[in-house]
């Protein structure tokens, strides 16, 4: 069985699109950072574009696997997404500068609870 | 009630905006409570003095004093300031001879103890009468690191770190922070504790590699540094850097000036920007973060004074 880009659903394919290129935008933004960094780096700014890649990818799965993305899914997706990525953005900024913060582990925390929530939502 | 609320879920776009000013708005509070909020604040109490040091006033300051700008001499401390140029780079050391470890101090900005509390290396020296001065351990950035400061526990919250002690008999001594709780240094006669790092020579042995660095940072940067030649006679190295004229040391290189000055003991404090020294009322180097020339505001300080 094969099958073609051009079989995934509209809506997913644009969020897939629209995750592809917020996943550019952080790539870019983080080597930008690192360029005032004085040469020091954190994993979580140099990895900042990850967090959105997944959610490209998790579209892109759902696409083939035919399944429907309910709004409420879509919302806690994005949510579970823009928390860990705006959490790894933080904690980048904290390690680079030799610092940390109590409160980087609540944007973790929310984060995944939210990109889980989405996921198995998506599945049910 | 929950049916307005379920509406928000299911509206495109409404659940993003109110969610993302949320997410936003979390953020600028986080940021603004690790660099700007101060807390933790504690007044340093007037004429707190470690035990065994009291005693040091104004009128028992060493005699008449020999002051140029290079050189300071009383009958208690003696610093010599010399500027050297190795690896492209400035670099500033003060060799001090004290008759008194208490003369070898350290002080808080504005007089207190807490988080986000700065002020310039020069205005903390200035405040303070030192005769010479160079920036802290920046500990008022990281909410770890023992601070013991004149013979007072400020913070026992350690880490795997290597931290220095300054003990009363004058020796600096390392040793790691999750090893040893602060109350127990402080019993064994610590007077000053600073945790930055990391430790340049031990047993007069270099102790960092060629690649070894801060946070990985850059190889070159303008450095603070503090070594021990023997008991009271204490040696300070601070470099410029990331400058066209200056460009900066690795800790290899730092370890290497150090062990030249024949210390036995050094210690690497905050650099780059917040790298500072100060003597006879003015600062000395070339203090930048790359970007701006000049001070940057900082914690703390190490200081030679009454």
């Amino acid at each position: 069985m094969t099958l073609s880009i051009l079989d995934i659903k509209d809506r997913e394919k644009r969020s897939c699109g629209n995750y592809i290129i917020i996943a550019v935008c952080c790539y870019f933004f983080s080597s930008i950072y690192n360029l005032f960094g004085h040469g020091v780096h954190s994993f979580y700014m140099d990895f900042l574009f990850l967090w959105p890649l997944l959610g490209a990818v998790w579209y892109l799965l759902v696409s083939f696997l035919h399944k429907h993305s309910g709004r409420i899914s879509r919302n806690a997706m994005g949510a579970g997404t823009a928390t860990l990525t705006a959490g790894s953005l933080l904690k980048g900024i904290f390690e680079i500068a030799g610092t940390s913060s109590p409160y980087e582990e609540i944007f973790f925390l929310i984060g995944m609870v939210l990109l889980a929530a989405g996921m198995i939502s998506n599945l049910l | 009630m929950a049916k307005p609320m379920k509406n928000v879920f299911k509206k495109p776009y409404a659940f993003g905006i109110l969610y993302g000013s949320l997410l936003v708005s979390f953020s600028i509070f986080v940021l603004l409570d690790t660099f700007v909020i101060p807390k933790g604040i504690t007044k340093v109490v007037e004429g707190e003095t470690a035990e065994g040091t009291e005693g040091v006033t104004e009128e028992a300051a060493g005699g008449e004093a020999l002051y140029t700008d290079s050189f300071y001499r009383d009958d208690k401390i003696t610093v010599n300031i010399t500027v050297t140029r190795e690896y492209e780079t400035q670099i500033y050391i003060a060799d001090i001879k004290l008759k008194n470890i208490s003369l070898l101090k350290t002080a808080f900005a504005r007089n207190t103890y807490g988080r986000n509390i700065k002020q310039a290396t020069s205005e903390i020296a200035e405040e303070n009468k030192a005769i010479l001065a160079i920036n802290g351990d920046y500990y008022g950035f990281r909410d770890y690191g023992y601070v013991i400061r004149n013979g007072t526990l400020y913070r026992d919250n350690g880490n795997a770190a290597e931290a220095l002690a300054v003990m009363a008999d004058g020796s600096f001594q390392i040793f790691k922070e999750d090893s040893v709780s602060a109350s127990s240094l402080l019993e064994e006669g610590a007077l000053q504790v600073l945790s930055f790092g990391p430790v340049l020579l031990e047993d007069s042995t270099i102790m960092v590699s060629e690649d070894t660095e801060v946070g990985k940072a850059m190889l070159s940067n303008p450095r603070t540094a503090m070594g021990m030649v023997s008991p009271l006679h204490y040696v300070f190295v601070v470099s410029d850097g990331r400058s066209e004229e200056s460009t900066g040391l690795s800790l290899y290189q730092l370890a290497m000036i150090l062990q030249e000055l024949d210390c036995s003991t050094a210690y690497n404090l905050d650099g780059g920007g917040s790298s500072t020294i100060w003597f006879n009322g003015k600062v000395i180097n070339n203090p930048t973060d790359g970007r701006r020339a000049g001070e940057r505001q900082v914690s703390d300080i190490v200081y030679i004074g009454y």
